[in-house]
Parts: structure tokens; C-alpha cells; sequence
């Protein structure tokens, strides 16, 4: 199975869950966005990462959909191994972005989980870019 | 005078699904239906290149109508519509892709018949809609658009899209290539 089959896949659940969100139906548009997000992750598990753009969207979808999916797990998961890979800039400060979003709905534990997946994130981060100044002054 | 088709999306655009279309058009219908009556003309502004289009819709009924009552998404959604379908119309470009970002998803486009196997050359669209207000305040929209896909650190190429509702404006505007 390929990239565009995947992700393809993908955005078809998710469109349906949007449409299920709108329609009120609340469990059937989170189960829509967790296969969205499992058919995302997998479409990132085939990718050629030399594909560095597509590799950036593909990442920032994925946490996106487990993150509307409310499955700070999964989430959490998907995040600890994006953090070691070589994404572009912009997926890095748009993940952020997505688990820095407020979640006003939904049970303390789940937003407790979703903070500490953004505290791990942001630790993450700044450990790359310590690791990058260090690298750069020691010219390797 | 050429038509903007916004109600059969799904038939030429692979990253639209039926019901999607269905969805888009429904608010896209809203939208329009809370200014104007069907049809009317809309200027279609690329780059400072105006030319006019037709815009027709069908009298969404007053069921619809409480349903879309929440002004942003429903502005959001009838933009989307509005603004595919002007760049097709514009650029021949079409919907081949969407990634969920934040709050909404993002699309991104490919000339007709191009095969796609991953999105390093796709062209990302950025939408927005105002639903009321002067022309001014639809362009102002667009500055805000393009400095922030600017700022977005993104590998271009983008296209910004917003379509103001009670103006019956379009206006589009392409993003340098930046690497």
C-alpha cells in the first residue's frame, strides 16, 4: 500500500468525521478521526523521508487527528517518534502549535495527558535545538 | 459570462469527497443566501487580473438555515467552496490532498491529470472568508493570509483564497517560491 493510498484514506474518515461532528454525532466523528489518524501514521510508516515536505504534512496531520480523536496515547506515542526524525521547521512549530491549543471539553485526564504530551514535545525541542547550537560551534 | 461551479466539487476535485461537497456547497449556499439572491456576479481578482463570474446557488430553506446559523464555520466551509472553485477557475488548479492541521485542514492542489505519489510540488491553498463588510476588508483579509503562510515557515508554493460573501469578491494571491 502507498503514501497516497494511506493517506488518502486517511482524509476520506477524516472529511466524514467532520461532517459527523456538524451532525452532532459525537462518538461516531471521534472513532472517524482515530482511523483517520491510523491510516495518517500508517502513510508515514511508507514514506520515503527524503520527502521532507510530505513527511512534514503527513506528521502534522497525524498528531492533528489523534489529537481531535482525543487519543492523547496514540498521540503521545506518534510524538516521541516524530521527535526523532529530521522534520522540516514547519512541522515542528505547527505540532507545537496543535498540542498548545486549548481542549475545552472532555475529562481532566485527557487534557492532563494532552499537557504532558506538549510539555514532552517542547522538551524535545529544546533539547534538538540545544543539540543543534552545540553541534554548530563544534562544527560537526 | 463564465460560471464558477461550486456545487459538483467532488466530481472534479480527488481530495473532496461527496459528502464534503455536500457540505461546503450547503454553507456556500448559506453564505450567500444571507446577502444576495441567486445569481449573481462576483469579481474574480488574481494578482490584480479582474475578471467577472457568475455564482449561482440553490435558496437554501429555513431548516438550512438554523443549521448553519454559526457564522464562523459556516463562513469557513462556504469559502472553501468558493475558493476551490476559483482557482480551479483561475489557475487550473484542483484539490488533490488535505491535511488536518490545528483547527481546520489544508488542501493542496495539482494541475489536472498530474499524477500524485507524495506532495513535494503541490501548491498549499489557504482559505478564508469574510462575511460582511467593504472590499478593503476582504483584501486586508488577504494581507493577513499571505503574512501569515509567510510566517508559517512552510516550503512554498501557496496560494492564499479569500472570498468576501457581500462584496462578491474574490481574490487570489500566489506566494513566491522560497526554496
Amino acid at each position: 500500500v502507498t503514501w497516497r493510498e494511506y493517506h488518502t484514506a486517511s482524509s476520506r474518515a477524516a472529511a466524514e468525521a467532520e461532517v459527523a461532528v456538524r451532525d452532532n454525532a459525537g462518538d461516531r466523528a471521534l472513532l472517524l478521526y482515530r482511523q483517520a489518524a491510523e491510516a495518517e501514521e500508517a502513510a508515514l510508516s511508507v514514506l520515503d523521508p527524503a520527502k521532507r515536505r510530505t513527511l512534514g504534512i503527513t506528521a502534522v496531520s497525524a498528531v492533528a487527528l489523534w489529537c481531535k480523536g482525543r487519543d492523547y496515547g496514540r498521540a503521545k506515542q506518534l510524538v516521541d517518534r516524530l521527535a526523532g526524525q529530521d522534520l522540516p521547521p514547519f512541522a515542528t512549530r505547527q505540532i507545537g502549535e496543535i498540542l498548545a491549543l486549548d481542549e475545552p471539553v472532555g475529562p481532566e485526564r485527557s487534557r492532563s495527558i494532552k499537557r504532558s504530551v506538549r510539555q514532552m514535545w517542547e522538551a524535545l525541542q529544546r533539547r534538538s535545538s540545544s543539540g543543534n547550537a552545540a553541534a554548530r560551534r563544534t562544527g560537526t | 459570462m463564465p460560471r464558477l461551479d461550486i456545487k459538483a466539487l467532488s466530481e472534479r476535485h480527488h481530495a473532496i469527497t461527496p459528502a464534503i461537497a455536500a457540505d461546503l456547497y450547503e454553507a456556500a449556499c448559506v453564505c450567500l443566501q444571507r446577502h444576495h439572491t441567486s445569481p449573481q456576479t462576483f469579481d474574480l481578482d488574481d494578482e490584480g487580473n479582474t475578471t467577472e463570474v457568475e455564482v449561482e446557488w440553490d435558496e437554501p430553506d429555513e431548516r438550512t438555515l438554523g443549521a448553519r446559523a454559526g457564522e464562523r464555520p459556516t463562513t469557513e466551509a462556504g469559502a472553501s467552496a468558493i475558493v476551490v472553485a476559483a482557482v480551479e477557475h483561475a489557475r487550473g488548479l484542483f484539490a488533490v490532498a488535505r491535511a488536518d492541521v490545528g483547527s481546520g485542514a489544508d488542501y493542496y492542489l495539482l494541475p489536472n491529470g498530474v499524477p500524485f505519489d507524495d506532495l513535494e510540488e503541490a501548491v498549499r491553498l489557504e482559505v478564508s472568508g469574510v462575511n460582511r463588510g467593504l472590499a478593503r476588508r476582504v483584501r486586508r483579509r488577504l494581507s493577513e493570509k499571505v503574512r501569515q503562510v509567510r510566517r508559517g515557515d512552510d516550503n512554498l508554493p501557496a496560494i492564499a483564497g479569500v472570498v468576501g460573501f457581500e462584496p462578491r469578491l474574490v481574490v487570489l494571491q500566489e506566494l513566491e517560491i522560497l526554496s
